[in-house]
């Protein structure tokens, strides 16, 4: 999208016998240099691409702090990076340097059954790790879309969210401590591994979403609770998107805290209908898929008071799973989003900004109306329990007066956003795509505070430099 | 061959989420952006925009890829990966040629009608020399080891007789419907004819007369696999005109690999050609065909009270589910068989690993992508394994062999006359 113009030519920062150090550093078998491999390392799931040097994939904290040694005394940057699923290019090498691959870091070190905690390396994938503590009966709720193939180490430093969050938090409130490697190279540990601990500064809640620009997190103390029992799917169908909303307030303030509450506008629905025929009205407003969990027994009270509560409100249809299996086919809609979506037009400007969960009828009106305004098709969907909305913009990338056009409406989407009380993003991080933006959320004597740390933290701009911060090198 | 620009059509849909990471096998071992389809893509990419050449490390990297779909299957933008990168290996052989060994097997020796069977016929004649006899199962060990042959490895020994060389009856038969064919393909002639003498019995058992035209030759996927359409479509054109004239109803091809090939692959090398068209729409696998026949002739089940169930898994060939989106017929089939107990593996349409000629080249490789498959199978405890392509076939019984299991790879053919006629009714 607009960012695009930040890659840009530039000398290369590493020469070869910096190289060769590394390798030793590393081992042959660990550091690549070819292009193949360069241009395989220098882009994430933004689609934007940086001129990666070299790519390295260190096995332990002592390599990390050798390799950050050089960096400093050789003045070039380094670029954590997991499995380079993020959506803002957070490990998008773009002052090229070093990208420093972390999933090598695979261990899944203790889970502590007694206690519920787990200490896991950065680069577990987070699905894997979900898989073997819901065996042992434990549950780590973050969920963000790509917990399949997305890495712990990864929504740590984005603090990655998901659809769960309405119930159980992000990733920072199961965060307990860190192993950090700093940006000068010394090894540090943050927080505790118990439940209650306030000695000295909360320096784990400063690593958690600081998007690899402060120090390299090399290990991970988690909290787990127990994992529900059971869960249950429905999914309700609105005439109107304004009675959609009065729904989720009520649920909520009728103390149901559903595990999920996702929502779908009128235009993604007719989006899903039209690429798959499921057989969603294609006059409907919006629609909400909603899961509970808890104990077996609670279930049904939940879900028959959900069921009243929208009853009372102008509803379409209700449908609701019987099984595991009916749970899928009611979140097939919701999942067949994504490339539906595509058939509108070929690239997707993707945001994630949030809104107080009473802004988000007002938001969506309004960033319909910047879109048609500007003659953009515009889908809104997302995490309607904690206000956090995906509105995406459908454009031709290669439609030159399009692009213009995008640039400027999601830059008047954020200015609503603020207005609104809201934030620029849930659950994405700031990296490349929203660091033109942050001062729109950010007075400058907070942005400068941020930028102090930084600097203190990382006197050279080694660590991911060009993220976060409007102009580098701060 | 697909244009350029409908390529590059291909290429842009990758936004490039990485889901492919979680389902590619290759990756799972490596744990290489190259090794994944979002990686292989981006690369493709830059080699339409000129940003990287015919390098040799770009044709490692297109040619670490076993061709098994998955990735395809999962991508929400329906990004076809997998085709992508046969078409980039084809530009990159018009580009820089094919490696002296492949050109060398797959232009003289695979492309030659008479090369391949003369050496095969030497070979079976020789093996014994270089290869010793492993005992119990019809395989061999090699005495020491060769460039692409592991000294380990399980290797199926060449039959000495050819399949193609036997000779059919052939009796009369005036319904047209009932004039099939046989596709024997390379592994059934040259290294397990009993797979083909399994299919002769079973379709002479429901009346068909079958033809087995010895004009036919490999299927050519392999040659196609490599990027050598070339070689691929004169043999697609051999296998059409050996089958032309003998007024068939339907051809059958009891290997997956060359059933996707004959079936679909022509169609692409050829794609207005329309007798490759006709020829293509009488190509058919086992296990459609005898469900046919089956479900309309319960009376053939055999009685099979007090006898003790067989335990048995089934495994997904890629070209059959993925491609051709077979997966129900050969459950249905093997549901329904007597003294059968059917046990689903944990990921049935996992890849073995075996990708035709990756399996040579990357033969490590291929063993550790195989193990997870292995595990799975140990698991179900199963007695037989069963599947109807050769590639599999070969891979899962150089496997079980390693292992020493109890477990028998048998093909969907032979387990379906086991236990429908096995005590020679």
């Amino acid at each position: 999208m607009t960012t695009r113009h930040l890659v840009h030519d530039q000398p290369p920062r590493l020469n070869r016998n910096l190289i060769k150090q590394i390798r030793v550093i590393c081992g042959e078998e660990n550091t690549f240099s070819s292009k193949e491999d360069l241009i395989c390392y220098g882009y994430d799931a933004t689609n934007l691409e940086g001129p990666a040097e070299l790519v390295v994939f260190p096995k332990t904290a002592n390599e990390i702090s050798e390799i950050l040694g050089l960096a400093n005394k050789f003045k070039f940057p380094v670029v954590p990076r997991g499995m380079g699923t993020g959506f803002t290019g957070g490990s998008v090498p773009i002052q090229g340097g070093v990208v420093l691959v972390m999933t090598r870091f695979n261990r899944v070190i203790e889970i502590d059954k007694k206690n519920l905690i787990a200490v896991v390396e950065p680069g577990v994938i987070t699905g894997d790790f979900q898989k073997q503590v819901e065996a042992l009966g434990f549950f780590y709720p973050p969920d963000p879309a790509s917990q399949l193939y997305c890495t712990i180490g990864g929504n740590v430093a984005e603090c990655a969210g998901g659809p769960r969050a309405v119930k159980y938090g992000v990733t920072k409130d199961y965060v307990l401590g860190l192993q950090v490697v700093l940006p000068t190279g010394e090894v540090i540990h943050t927080g505790v591994r118990t439940m209650k601990g306030v000695v000295g500064y909360d320096l784990t809640k400063l690593f958690v979403g600081s998007e690899g620009t402060l120090g390299i997190i090399t290990k991970i103390i988690l909290r787990l609770i127990p994992l529900p029992e059971a869960r249950q799917t429905l999914m309700v169908v609105f005439h109107k998107m304004e009675d959609a909303a009065i729904a989720v307030s009520n649920i909520i303030s009728s103390k149901i805290i559903p595990s999920t509450l996702e929502f779908m506008d009128s235009a993604s629905i007719q989006c899903v209908e039209d690429y798959l025929n499921l057989g969603l009205p294609r006059d409907a407003g919006a629609l909400l898929l909603i899961e509970v969990d808890g104990d077996r027994e609670i279930l049904p009270k939940y879900i028959q008071k959900i069921d009243q509560l929208t009853l009372e409100l102008n509803r379409y249809e209700i449908k609701i799973a019987a099984n595991d299996q009916g749970a899928e086919i009611l979140w097939k809609a919701r999942k067949a989003l994504s490339p539906a979506s595509y058939r509108l037009n070929p690239t997707k400007i993707a945001e994630d900004i949030t809104v107080p969960r009473d802004q988000i009828v007002t938001f969506i009106k309004e960033a319909k109306r910047i879109a048609e305004k500007n003659h953009l098709k515009i889908i809104n969907f997302g995490h309607a329990g904690d206000g956090n909305i995906h509105t995406s913009l459908m454009i031709d990338d290669k439609n030159e007066d399009e692009k213009r056009k995008a640039g400027a409406a999601i830059e008047e989407i954020f200015k609503l956003t603020i207005r609104l009380g809201g934030t620029l993003s849930g659950e994405h991080g700031v990296g490349l795509t929203k660091a033109p933006y942050i001062d729109l959320e950010l007075d400058q004597v907070t942005i400068e505070v941020m930028k102090k740390i930084k600097k203190v933290l990382d006197p050279n701009n080694i660590l991911n430099p060009g993220k976060i911060f409007k102009e580098w090198p701060i | 061959m697909a244009d350029l620009s409908s390529l590059k059509e291909i290429a842009d849909k990758c936004v490039r989420c990485g889901i492919c990471q979680s389902v590619c096998p290759v990756f799972a071992e490596l744990q290489k952006e190259t090794a994944v389809a979002r990686g292989k893509v981006s690369l493709i990419k830059k080699l339409f925009s000129r940003e990287v050449g015919y390098s040799k490390k770009l044709s490692t990297h297109l040619l670490q890829c076993l061709g098994c779909g998955a990735c395809s299957e999962n991508c929400p933008n329906g990004v076809k990966a997998n085709e992508l990168i046969l078409a980039a290996r084809a530009l990159l052989v018009e580009n820089k040629g094919l490696s002296l060994r492949k050109w060398l097997f797959l232009r003289k020796i695979l492309g030659s009608v008479y090369l391949l069977p003369m050496l095969l016929k030497t070979g079976s004649l020789l093996q014994g020399f270089i290869l010793k006899k492993v005992p119990k199962e019809s395989g061999l060990h090699l005495r020491f080891s060769l460039p692409y042959l592991d000294r380990y490895r399980f290797i199926p020994s060449l039959t000495t007789t050819f399949f193609l060389s036997r000779r059919l009856n052939g009796e009369k038969v005036t319904n047209d419907q009932k004039r099939v064919g046989l596709f024997a393909g390379c592994s059934i002639n040259y290294l397990y004819p009993e797979i083909g003498e399994s299919t002769l019995r079973l379709l002479t058992r429901y009346q068909f007369s079958v033809r087995l035209p010895k004009d036919q030759t490999c299927c050519g996927l392999p040659a196609y696999g490599s990027g050598d359409v070339e070689t691929a479509k004169f043999l697609a054109r051999r296998n059409v005109e050996g089958f032309r004239s003998l007024n068939l109803s339907q051809i059958v091809v009891p290997c997956a690999s060359c059933f996707y090939f004959l079936k679909e692959g022509y169609l692409k090398l050829f794609p207005e050609d329309e007798e490759v068209r006709s020829f293509s729409e009488k190509i058919v696998e086992p296990s459609t065909f005898f469900l046919n026949f089956l479900n309309t002739s319960q009376q053939d089940r055999r009685r099979h009270g007090g006898y003790k169930k067989l335990r048995l898994t089934y495994h997904d060939p890629c070209h059959l589910r993925r491609r051709m989106k077979i997966y129900e017929e050969p459950r249905r089939l093997l549901e329904f068989l007597p003294g059968i107990e059917f046990v689903e593996m944990k990921q049935p349409d996992r890849c073995c690993g075996m990708g035709g000629s990756f399996n040579l080249v990357y033969y490590d490789l291929s063993k550790k992508i195989l193990q997870r498959k292995l595990d799975d199978i140990e698991t179900t405890k199963a007695e037989y394994v069963t599947t109807s392509c050769m590639g599999c076939i070969i891979q899962l019984r150089d496997g079980v062999h390693g292992r020493k299991t109890k477990t028998e790879v048998v093909h969907l053919v032979e387990i379906l006359e086991r236990t429908m006629y096995s005590s020679g009714d």
